[in-house]
């Protein structure tokens, strides 16, 4: 079921919001148990057959996770914490991986047979991260041992299930906690309402209306000329910002209507003014799962092989070239290399997750050459460059992200650079709106550019509810502050309250005019 | 955000009343936008004046009364374009009525707009069903018809539980057919309609494009086929010769660049009362299936010849 249909959104969501006020009453059992089979449904909808590999998924877990608690001060149990892994990233890569391989390997003539399709669970990627993570939290005596119910809910929480953010087990589970009230919280419920409306009307109005601009370029990448490549990817790069960051927002929302609050997802990730940032802001829960769960353990197990063999493992020694390689770009590489196997098979994605890297490697290496704190406020000229040329980098990497190829992107980036020339095809700009030749351009495609100053200047979703401040040194941080001020959440005001609904009637109706042409979200393929 | 939690957990009691509005006018919201929605489809203001004329002419056609037509045709967009019942008349001698839909009305309301006509009209001697290859089946899905002209028709002539129940079995496309009456009121506000119509005359239309060249089907992406469903068409058949009326049932020609016709004759062999036939592309002007006028005076011609011949079997089109 998605977010942005209206049978989630009439239907399912009412049904399971008066389900969870009508058993509140009998506690926490009650509830755990509503939502949990609700969330069931809810993932049940798209196809009811693998309903089966969720909950195989959840039991197999939930009994793995049995031993490790039996086995906490014990040998075994981080053994059954390694099977554990082993099993889900083996399911993983059944589903995500094997048919692609098994093409390849037809392609390359090692085989002959046509295999069949396998077709990917929706969320895999996102419940089996969640999983292994909770496994991992509780050998490190992180998170509690719990009944499968409990367990069933924190795994299949509808708000999360299908694209995130990835929870932490002590994230969620402690907010049902027993001695809690389970009643509908009205403050809760319009916060989240607002969320959810305004993580809609981003994917709806916004996402879905410059969507085809951006298909019709990566359609047809070879032979683009400068200016069409440019605005099809711009016009991908705020698609995929506004579709993801507008799921995100709904999700959280719609936690936030059970009293349940979440972690965000995005911060504004084109404010970054640095890749490091960049990756702080873009995609949070994810960047934190990678950094737990791939950086740190690779990076501590450098520094212990580096002190094993008397080797320095101090910030003086990463300033060196075999320290800075090994201490910083190592883990690095491997913890982005597996960023973009996990967000798809094929070799675009591991040079995406490579180009990454790089990026990253190369940011770190500046610091430790400037030698100053990374919070050390920055002129304005220095903030505006590092804004641009963050946002250049990362619309390069998305180029490989998005393409259905190696081939194709590379295409586009010769297109992007100048290789094609400045015009375009005749054919493509019908398709995009637009004059062919070097000429001008229709406002619905450059309305992307419009996009620009909202990203950068307006305060987001959660700064404009007032669950977080508005950062110090972003650029146009004192304006962005201002207008946060101006337009805060402030239910208690009846003023402040009364233009809210006006705002988010207006945003609802715009939903409605455009809903029944929405599409899905673009991270439900990973 | 802790100072703002606690002020509303602290707020009084008329602070949680206003959140209550609040959150009730955005739920609320959604169900008066469908509410104004069904109020303009009802009305006749839109219907004159922010409808295309096809669907005016539907409209118009439900109703219809007491008029005395010896052959009445019925069928989807195939019918509407392809059938002038103008020509029908002056090559059979007998009367003719057309009060064919498009498939989105027909997929919506099945047969109820024919019914309307058979109880308000005297019977006719001839009743034509004429459809599509892929149309001698129940096609009540909303998703594969383009439900919104269905549901228009639904609302101005279905009764308040039909429509009530059909838009809340279909809730997305409940909105898209919202946005199509919002879209066609604010298109008659700012004097630019949302919807370009073709011509039409006594329940023919004939869409405003040029003959196609070739067929707009990609050979390497045909569409799904449908095997017509025999009890269906026996069904149908038997539903309405029951006062006498002769029912003929008619699958008009396709494009001879059509890769599926073969697959469709052989199917529909012995179920119509004519043969499926292949027909020069430059004769279909839109989605291979709908008629210019050369095409629709053709087919009417034959019809109405075949109506015409003594001791022929009324309707067998060769």
């Amino acid at each position: 079921m998605l977010f942005n249909s209206a049978s989630f959104m009439f239907y399912f969501l009412p049904a399971t919001l008066l389900g969870f006020v009508a058993l509140g009453r009998f506690g926490r059992r009650a509830v755990i148990g509503w939502l949990a089979l609700m969330s069931l449904v809810f993932y049940g909808v798209w196809k009811p057959q693998y309903v089966v590999v969720l909950l195989g998924s959840m039991l197999m877990n939930y009994a793995i996770s049995r031993m490790i608690a039996g086995h906490r001060d014990a040998r075994a149990g981080t053994w059954w914490m390694v099977a554990g892994i082993a099993l889900n990233l083996g399911v993983l890569a059944y589903f995500k991986y094997l048919f692609r391989f098994l093409v390849f390997m037809n392609q390359m003539q090692f085989t002959q047979q046509q295999w069949q399709h396998i077709i990917l669970p929706l969320g895999i990627s996102f419940f089996t991260f969640t999983q292994i993570a909770y496994l991992v939290d509780l050998r490190q005596g992180e998170a509690e041992k719990q009944d499968f119910l409990s367990y069933a809910l924190f795994v299949t929480f509808f708000p999360h299930l299908i694209a995130g953010p990835i929870l932490h087990h002590k994230e969620m589970m402690p907010q049902f906690a027993g001695n809690k009230r389970y009643r509908l919280d009205w403050g809760d419920l319009a916060t989240g309402m607002s969320w959810f409306v305004l993580g809609l009307a981003k994917k709806v109005v916004i996402a879905d209306r410059i969507a085809p601009f951006a298909d019709a370029a990566f359609a047809a990448p070879h032979g683009l000329g400068m200016w069409s490549a440019w605005i099809g990817v711009l016009n991908y790069s705020m698609q995929l910002y506004f579709d993801f960051s507008g799921y995100s927002d709904m999700a959280v929302g719609l936690a936030r209507m059970f009293s349940i609050r979440f972690p965000y997802n995005f911060n504004s990730p084109y404010k970054a003014t640095n890749i490091i940032d960049f990756w702080a802001r873009w995609h949070m829960t994810l960047t934190r799962y990678l950094t737990l769960y791939l950086y740190n353990p690779v990076a501590l197990a450098v520094s212990r092989r580096r002190m094993a063999r008397g080797l320095p493992v101090s910030k003086k020694a990463s300033r060196t070239p075999g320290g800075f390689a090994m201490m910083i770009a190592l883990p690095t590489c491997f913890t982005m290399f597996l960023a973009g196997v996990w967000h798809g098979a094929g070799l675009q994605f591991i040079i995406f997750g490579m180009l990454h890297a790089v990026y990253l490697s190369v940011n770190h290496g500046w610091r430790l050459w400037q030698n100053k704190p990374a919070s050390a406020p920055r002129k304005w000229w220095s903030a505006s460059l590092g804004l641009a040329l963050t946002y250049v980098c990362v619309v390069v990497a998305q180029v490989f992200f998005r393409a259905d190829s190696t081939r194709d992107a590379l295409a586009l980036l010769a297109g992007m650079f100048g290789m094609h020339g400045l015009g375009m095809p005749a054919g493509l700009a019908v398709h995009l709106h637009v004059q062919s030749g070097a000429g001008a351009v229709s406002a619905k495609a450059l309305a992307v550019l419009a996009l620009f100053p909202f990203c950068w200047l307006l305060p987001n979703v959660q700064e404009l509810l007032g669950q977080a401040e508005v950062g110090r040194f972003e650029i146009g941080g004192g304006m962005t502050a201002r207008i946060a001020n101006a337009l805060l959440w402030r239910p208690q005001v009846g003023r402040r309250l009364a233009a809210w609904g006006v705002a988010m009637a207006a945003c609802l109706i715009a939903v409605l005019y455009y809903i029944s042409y929405s599409t899905s979200f673009l991270y439900f393929q990973f | 955000m802790q100072q703002v939690e606690a002020q509303i957990e602290k707020s009084p009691a008329q602070s949680v009343a206003r959140l209550r509005i609040f959150c009730l006018v955005l739920a609320l919201l959604p169900l008066a936008a469908m509410l104004g929605a069904v109020g303009l489809a009802k009305s006749d203001w839109l219907m004159r004046r922010g409808m295309p004329a096809y669907l005016q002419m539907m409209d118009a056609e439900w109703g219809i009364r007491g008029r005395s037509c010896e052959v009445l045709v019925f069928g989807d967009s195939t019918a509407l374009t392809g059938m002038m019942p103008w020509v029908i008349e002056q090559e059979s001698g007998r009367t003719t009525c057309s009060v064919a839909m498009t498939k989105g009305t027909v997929g919506v309301m099945g047969t109820t707009s024919l019914e309307r006509y058979l109880e308000n009209n005297p019977a006719p001697q001839v009743l034509i069903l004429a459809f599509a290859p892929e149309d001698w089946r129940h096609f009540g899905a909303w998703g594969e018809v383009a439900y919104v002209e269905g549901a228009l028709q639904l609302v101005r002539h279905g009764t308040a539980r039909q429509y009530v129940t059909a838009l809340v079995t279909h809730p997305s496309e409940a909105f898209g057919f919202a946005t199509f009456i919002y879209k066609a009121a604010l298109g008659v506000l700012d004097g630019h309609p949302s919807i370009q119509s073709g011509a039409v005359r006594d329940g023919q239309m004939t869409m405003p494009t040029a003959a196609e060249q070739q067929c707009a089907t990609d050979p390497g992406h045909p569409p799904p086929l449908y095997p017509p469903d025999a009890a269906y068409v026996e069904q149908m058949r038997q539903r309405f010769a029951h006062t006498g009326t002769q029912v003929l049932l008619l699958v008009p020609p396709v494009p001879d660049c059509d890769s599926q016709a073969d697959w469709y004759a052989a199917r529909l062999r012995g179920l119509t009362n004519n043969q499926l036939e292949r027909w020069p592309i430059g004769l279909y002007n839109d989605i291979d299936r709908h008629f210019t006028p050369e095409g629709a005076e053709r087919f009417s011609r034959e019809v109405g010849k075949s109506l015409r011949a003594p001791n022929s079997t009324p309707g067998k089109v060769e």
